[in-house]
């Protein structure tokens, strides 16, 4: 018989978020969206399939506020939390 | 030339027992020119089953009509050893045989191999390769000499292992095939992996890229990789330590956990790095538990459009990944090209700790007292926090200060004497210190356990200086600065007191108050330094799916190096669909197997893209 033991919660890294902008769509609309919350550092992750940033805020805005922003933007496709990963 | 000389044997008719399954045609010969699958089948034979309404007469005139010669009649009836024509393949001779409406099927004749073993020194104890129903030992554990964690079925079940050694007879050099490790890194510097590294060139000396501290240093500073690294690739046959799945490798590091984990951002991008650098297989001991995380499923996806294979772990909360509640990612992603893998203890049992999921997870391997290489020595420091403390006090005279005491059985440091029972002075620094000597560490951390009643105003705090002196006399570092209210129940907090590496690193506690309200004060216990000293010849016994996914990931590289025209779906393929069934993965996983590498190695994917036309 297994021996279930609790699961943490899936954290994501406090005030951290990926978010994915529209192609061609320039990350200063990351800024003019979210810059309400305090923007430590936007930092594009250069994948060849899609256009993310990771947005680093000083106070953390919590992912509700920032999908509710999101949907109101054509041009931020997805917002995520930067998920925690661990060994196992 | 890295390939090992094994004496060959060719046996006919072994087909009857050795579980290949191969019906019709022969497997594509590999190109590869470090593999020793050239010697797959003997060259200008092959064997043809006639169908049992075929008279000898009418088989013999077959065979002669094609030009070719009867060298044996096998015992199993309508077998016939046939020696092809001159400037005939045995390609061509298979393809005529299978046309032909009197033949059942026809084959190579298959090279058969002596199994192999490595000399490596501690193989005995490397029951995933061979399990004779040996202990495993505590002989190499971290800290050393700290006991088995998975006492459960040690010893296990004679011949529940991986079948590795009759692969090794075919083939141990897996080095044309890049498998890139993302994880904690890789100890490169290993003696048992180094000459296993992938060569990144001049952009990447230390054989791959640390996304944790964004450097081209993935040097692991944690072992959970290079233990990684060891069972896929371990060095085998060079006389030292272990040896993993495949003898040569070429081996990627890509650190993406650090200290404390890694996150969407660490990993995506080695995923990212592995693929756009070559690697065809990878690797990913690791996971979340909760969240569908889209970005690192795009990852993954980008990975199989690039045909990487990618083995991942299936956690180890002993729960049902496909409850809904409980899903682990990446192991829960279903992208194709995946393979999720569950840990198996020596009997075969389900390890207790190990996830399943008859829709997520899909296959079992060797997880538990696995042996690898290690990145260095762990030690830990414990402090009995009765003696040799130095202390100071703003107050002290009227019962301010730092005390040793003992607080439900437990020996602590408390401030103030009474605690729990009084309160802390009013308009107080006391201060509590002790130096440690941490020479020649390379990673050092500070665990204690600790119960804060401190009111607002007022600061507990914890710190450090590399000398010998009072850490909160300006020179020192603070960890800690907090206050609160958790008595009776302490918090276990660590941190990493790396900067403070040396011969005398001190380590304190100040409590310091305002002169208004205060409150009990707070109580200390559970004291270590624990340090982690590189080396090159560390090795450890360690569990987990972390240890079974790379048991698969060896198995993947391996069949990529041996087939070289597979793709990954061909590769999934073979390890799936030739595992061996395990009553204890039943319903668990989507196969219901444990892998086995012989049977992979033989497995022969149907032909794609054929077109049958009846006539």
């Amino acid at each position: 018989m297994a021996m279930e033991k609790p699961r943490p919660p899936q954290d994501g890294v406090p005030g951290e978020y990926l978010v994915t902008l529209a192609a061609q769509v320039d990350a200063k609309v990351i800024s003019d969206v979210y810059g309400r919350f305090g923007i430590k550092r936007i930092q594009g992750l250069n994948l060849s399939y899609a256009n993310v940033f990771r947005v680093v805020f000083a106070e953390d805005p919590g992912l509700a506020r920032m999908e509710e922003l999101r949907i109101q933007d054509a041009r931020i496709e997805a917002v995520q939390p930067n998920f925690v990963y661990r060994a196992n | 030339m890295k390939t090992r000389s094994i004496a060959v044997a060719t046996i006919l008719g072994a087909f009857m027992t050795t579980p290949l399954r191969v019906v019709a045609g022969p497997p594509a010969p590999p190109t590869t020119a470090n593999s020793s699958a050239s010697t797959q089948y003997v060259p200008g034979e092959v064997l043809v089953k006639f169908k049992p309404t075929t008279t000898v007469q009418s088989s013999q005139a077959t065979i002669a009509s094609r030009g070719h010669t009867v060298l044996a009649r096998l015992s199993q009836p309508g077998w016939e050893h046939v020696k092809v024509g001159a400037g005939q393949t045995v390609d061509e001779s298979l393809a005529a045989y299978s046309n032909d409406p009197s033949v059942e099927y026809a084959q190579p004749n298959y090279i058969y191999h002596i199994a192999a073993a490595p000399n490596d020194p501690q193989y005995g104890q490397l029951w995933a390769f061979k399990n004779s129903g040996q202990t495993i030992s505590s002989a190499f554990t971290q800290p050393p000499s700290s006991p088995l964690q998975y006492p459960t079925n040690n010893p296990g079940a004679p011949g529940d292992d991986m079948d590795i050694e009759r692969a090794w007879g075919h083939i141990t050099d897996c080095s044309s095939v890049v498998v890139a490790v993302v994880d904690t890194g890789i100890n490169y510097n290993h003696e048992d992996l180094g000459d296993n590294m992938w060569d990144g060139g001049p952009a990447y000396p230390h054989h791959g890229y640390d996304f944790v501290d964004n450097d081209n240093d993935p040097m692991d500073l944690g072992g959970h990789g290079t233990h990684v690294a060891g069972i896929i690739g371990a060095v085998g046959n060079n006389a030292k330590g272990t040896t993993g799945v495949c003898w040569q490798a070429s081996i990627m590091a890509v650190r993406v956990l650090g200290t404390n984990g890694g996150t969407s951002t660490t990993v995506i991008h080695g995923v990212n790095f592995a693929v756009s650098n070559g690697a065809k297989v990878i690797n990913m001991s690791l996971g979340g538990g909760g969240a569908f995380d889209q970005l690192y499923s795009d990852a993954i996806t980008a990975a199989q459009d690039a045909d990487v294979v990618v083995v991942v772990a299936a956690g180890n909360y002993g729960s049902n990944n496909d409850s809904g509640t409980t899903p682990m990612y990446p192991c829960n992603f279903s992208q194709p090209n995946l393979v999720c893998v569950a840990a198996l203890d020596q009997s075969y049992a389900l390890a207790s700790f190990s996830d399943w999921g008859s829709a997520s997870v899909d296959v079992g391997a060797p997880g538990t007292n696995i042996l690898s290489t290690w990145t260095g020595t762990k030690a830990v420091m414990p402090d009995t926090l009765n003696s040799g403390w130095l202390g100071s006090s703003t107050t002290a005279g009227t019962g301010g200060g730092w005390f040793y005491s003992t607080i439900g059985g437990t020996q602590s440091l408390v401030d103030a004497a009474s605690y729990p029972n009084g309160s802390y002075n009013n308009s107080t620094d006391d201060r509590v210190y002790k130096s440690f000597n941490l020479a020649g560490a390379t990673l050092a951390s500070l665990q204690f356990s600790a119960a804060v009643n401190v009111v607002n105003g007022d600061h507990f705090r914890a710190g450090y200086v590399s000398t010998a002196v009072d850490p909160f006399a300006g020179t020192g570092t603070i960890l800690w600065d907090t206050k609160g209210a958790t008595y009776p129940n302490r918090t276990s907090t660590t941190f990493d007191v790396s900067d403070c590496i040396g011969a005398n690193c001190t380590i304190g506690f100040q409590l310091q108050s305002d002169a208004s309200l205060n409150d009990l004060g707070v109580g200390i216990a559970d004291f270590s330094i624990n340090t982690l000293t590189v080396n090159s010849t560390s090795y450890n016994t360690e569990n987990g799916t972390s240890m079974a996914s790379p048991e698969v990931a060896g198995l993947a590289t391996m069949l990529r190096a041996y087939h070289p025209q597979y793709t990954s779906a061909d590769v999934v393929s073979a390890i799936e669909n030739a595992g061996r069934p395990v009553s204890g993965l039943a319903g668990k996983t989507t196969t219901g197997k444990a892998i086995d590498v012989m049977a992979s190695l033989a497995y022969i994917n149907a032909p794609t893209g054929l077109v049958a036309v009846v006539q």
